[in-house]
């Protein structure tokens, strides 16, 4: 396999969930939590889970609050989909770009700049 | 002239079966899917269905409404399934053996339709199908076409097309 058969994600929780982002989105990862994090959860729409531990991502300016376990890994081009129209049209999370079809379940692959990006112009 | 005693039902019987005899070649037919959600029998016209899936895995996403089923892979690609029963305001029900997806594929849109059972593929002649009455509750009027008698039943004869686009804008 090529390099550019995979895809560098960095995969995190998310209230009871698990999405990803292209690692080429993520600055840094980082253990503490700066008092100017935002939750992703608050980004996406979701419950925050209390009880899991959290990290730190950094995209460009932003530091964004994510949940345990954080996993920087590859996809390959063969697992990743587009969202099917009508999932495009009925999903209540933002941000979500694409689908990886993993064994037993779904890895929502998120745009994270393009959702910061979106919450600036909304302000 | 000599006269030969019958009965109302053999004289009814030999209509009907005279009348089976009949066969207008030029009357167009269409190709109907015929489904069930519980005891109710609908379909939808052949030309609209591309597969019937047995035994499909099918992938929760998060976020969707409970009309939603998940995707699915068929050889590759990645389709949306939509339980019809939810989207017709029928209670839900545990998915059974004979439950099926149907492939639709209808105003530009493609999705997998669960239903409770697949019944038949036949030909229908179009003067078969007549108007919906009436009587049929309001949240169905828009997405029924016609009723079709199969079997001694009524069947509603659902329009994909309207399903799927009022699907995409949040209307069901």
């Amino acid at each position: 396999m090529t390099q550019t058969d995979v895809l560098a994600i960095v995969s995190f929780s998310a209230g009871a969930y698990r999405f990803s982002v292209e690692a080429q989105q993520i600055n840094a990862l980082l253990d503490e939590s700066p008092e100017a994090m935002v939750a992703v959860e608050d980004l996406l729409g979701l419950p925050l889970v209390a009880a899991a531990q959290r990290r730190c991502l950094r995209v460009g300016e932003a530091l964004i609050g994510v949940s345990e376990p954080v996993e920087l890994r590859s996809l390959s081009i063969d697992q990743l989909y587009p969202l099917p129209e009508l999932v495009a049209r009925r999903i209540s999370i933002e941000g979500v770009r694409a689908l990886a079809l993993e064994e037993n379940s779904v890895l929502l692959l998120l745009d994270l700049r393009a959702l910061l990006a979106q919450r600036i112009a909304s302000r | 002239m000599e006269e030969h005693l019958t009965t109302l039902d053999d004289i009814l019987a030999r209509k009907r079966q005279s009348g089976d005899d009949v066969v207008n070649v030029d009357e167009p037919a269409v190709k109907l899917v015929f489904f069930s959600l519980g005891e109710q029998w609908y379909a939808f016209y052949g030309e609209t269905i591309r597969e019937v899936l047995a035994d499909h895995e099918v992938y929760y996403l998060p976020g969707c409404p409970a009309s939603m089923e998940g995707v699915i892979n068929v050889r590759g690609d990645i389709e949306s399934v939509i339980r019809l029963r939810t989207v017709l305001g029928l209670p839900e029900v545990i998915v059974a053996a004979s439950s099926r997806i149907l492939l639709g594929c209808a105003s530009a849109m493609r999705s997998g339709i669960r239903v409770d059972c697949v019944e038949e593929v036949i030909d229908v002649l179009q003067s078969a199908i007549q108007a919906p009455p009436h009587t049929l509750p309001e949240h169905l009027r828009p997405l029924v076409l016609g009723i079709v008698m199969y079997r001694d039943r009524p069947v509603h004869l659902l329009d994909l097309a309207r399903i799927f686009t009022d699907y995409r804008e949040g209307l069901r």
